[in-house]
């Protein structure tokens, strides 16, 4: 028996764990997770399980334990990597030694490095953050919390979404001009914002938070609140609030890494098999790779879909390192999902690529209804977003994969 | 093999059209057809094994994670 191990226990490690058991009958998985609950699926935190507080049993994953070859280590992490003698270490001293080696360890939310209050402040990305942030939302007599959100990515989006429709007052700030400018672009980013605006968000764009202090008792904004935080702006405004998520982007988990190696400059570079050798590879928001269906630049994708998609890939990809060859590559054409409010956005390719606004064009339906918007790169569509329209992805997806394919052959 | 949807957990992304065409498919309303059929979870009939494997990734890339494979 060979034995793989697998650095991270969420989405992209367990649909890891389940290719390779399914592909490598001769082969042992161990799945290594640092957080002590099962393996869960994290877009209901932001969404549908933040609003009906729904307990872990309702999100967890299913994971093949095919053969009972499967061992599952939870509440671990591991802290350091010896490529040439093919271990890991965790952070219980224990060392394992593998065969292959599959990084899965995601991302971490990044923290704004500026003066702030020890408390009141909270991130989203685990099922504990989940519960702390609504633990803290109970607290207190006013129902209604007045929440500031840093931050105007998908999950600041959303949580400001959900909070808003639980009734709370939300208020979005962040540097850009509209929210989720990168991918959707200012017009679409703004079209975005219009709606949750009729829906009693708050948005202060162009703005940086300088500093989150105590909040004052001399408080212009009425009685204070126990516990209530200052929310300090680089315009020189205040806000007051009784608590503040952070959702200002994340970075990859590649620390135990650093003794490698590898190129971890921006989560851990592999080639187009996921592989970055030495019987590592990587897989989900960790992985840095080359999709040739694209333009073979290497580049990590923060999509949910990417976390099961390369994780479906792996299982062959170390099939065919054990048998001595290599794999077809992952060209698994990106997309990703949101839902806001009553707003669901679906895409397909890469439309983040695009940055110049003459490059983004609304190719059909009305921009404050249905409609889809393209992004190109050299005349070329590379991505594409839809509003709704539901019964139409299959044939927008299919669009945007024969430009790709076109675009290559052209350039 | 049968695929048991949770029609509670599912919220018609219809990821699951583009992995199984075969077993899922989205009406006009953008809609999955089988909400015709059930009103809280629907049983498929017992389906030909061929179709394992799309609908394994069915049951995977289905972002509410409301598909269940039952042998």
């Amino acid at each position: 028996m060979k034995s793989v191990v697998v650095v991270g226990a969420s989405l992209s490690g367990v649909r890891a764990s389940d290719s390779i058991l399914k592909h490598n009958s001769d082969v042992e998985v161990t799945l290594i997770g640092d957080e002590v609950h099962h393996p869960y699926n994290r877009p209901p935190l932001s969404k549908e399980a933040l609003a009906s507080g729904s307990d872990l049993d309702s999100i967890k994953l299913r994971l093949a334990n095919k053969d009972g070859r499967l061992k599952l280590i939870l509440g671990r992490s591991v802290v350091s990597h010896d490529g040439e003698s093919h271990k890991i270490t965790t952070d219980d001293g224990i060392a394992l030694s593998y065969d292959a080696l599959v990084v899965a360890s995601g991302i971490s939310p990044r923290r704004l490095n500026i003066p702030r209050v020890d408390r009141g402040i909270f991130q989203l990305r685990t099922y504990d953050d989940m519960v702390a942030l609504i633990e803290r939302i109970k607290v207190g007599e006013a129902s209604t919390k007045r929440v500031v959100v840093l931050g105007a990515g998908f999950i600041g989006c959303e949580i400001a979404a959900t909070l808003t429709t639980l009734g709370h007052q939300v208020t979005v700030v962040a540097p850009e001009d509209a929210p989720m400018q990168r991918p959707l672009g200012v017009v679409l980013g703004g079209e975005i914002r219009r709606r949750h605006e009729a829906n009693g968000v708050t948005f202060l764009m162009g703005q940086l938070p300088i500093s989150i202090e105590e909040a004052g008792s001399d408080s212009h904004f009425g009685e204070r609140r126990l516990g209530g935080v200052t929310v300090n702006l680089s315009s020189g405004s205040a806000i007051e609030c009784d608590l503040v998520i952070e959702a200002v982007g994340s970075s990859p988990n590649t620390s135990f890494l650093d003794s490698s190696n590898f190129d971890t400059n921006d989560g851990l570079l592999v080639d187009e098999t996921l592989h970055a050798g030495l019987g590592v590879f990587a897989v989900g928001d960790v992985a840095r790779y080359p999709n040739l269906l694209i333009d073979g630049v290497p580049r990590r994708i923060e999509h949910w879909g990417l976390a099961v998609d390369s994780g479906r890939y792996v299982g062959r990809s170390i099939k065919a390192f054990f048998d001595g060859g290599k794999a077809e590559p992952f060209t698994t054409l990106p997309a990703f999902w949101s839902d806001q409010f009553d707003i669901r956005l679906q895409s397909f390719g890469l439309p983040g690529l695009v940055v110049e606004p003459e490059a983004i064009s609304l190719l059909e339906g009305e921009l404050s209804g249905d409609c889809v918007f393209g992004y190109h790169r050299d005349n070329d569509l590379v991505g594409v977003v839809i509003v709704g329209m539901a019964s139409e992805h299959r044939r927008l997806k299919d669009l945007v994969e024969e430009a790709l394919s076109k675009g290559r052959t052209t350039s | 093999m049968k695929v048991v949807v949770d029609l509670k957990k599912c919220s018609d992304h219809g990821q699951c059209v583009f992995a199984a065409p075969e077993v899922f498919e989205l009406d006009d309303r953008g809609e999955l057809t089988f909400r015709k059929l059930a009103k809280d979870v629907y049983v498929t009939g017992e389906l030909d094994e061929s179709l394992r494997d799309s609908v394994e990734e069915a049951a995977d890339i289905c972002p509410m994670q409301a598909i269940e494979i039952e042998d």
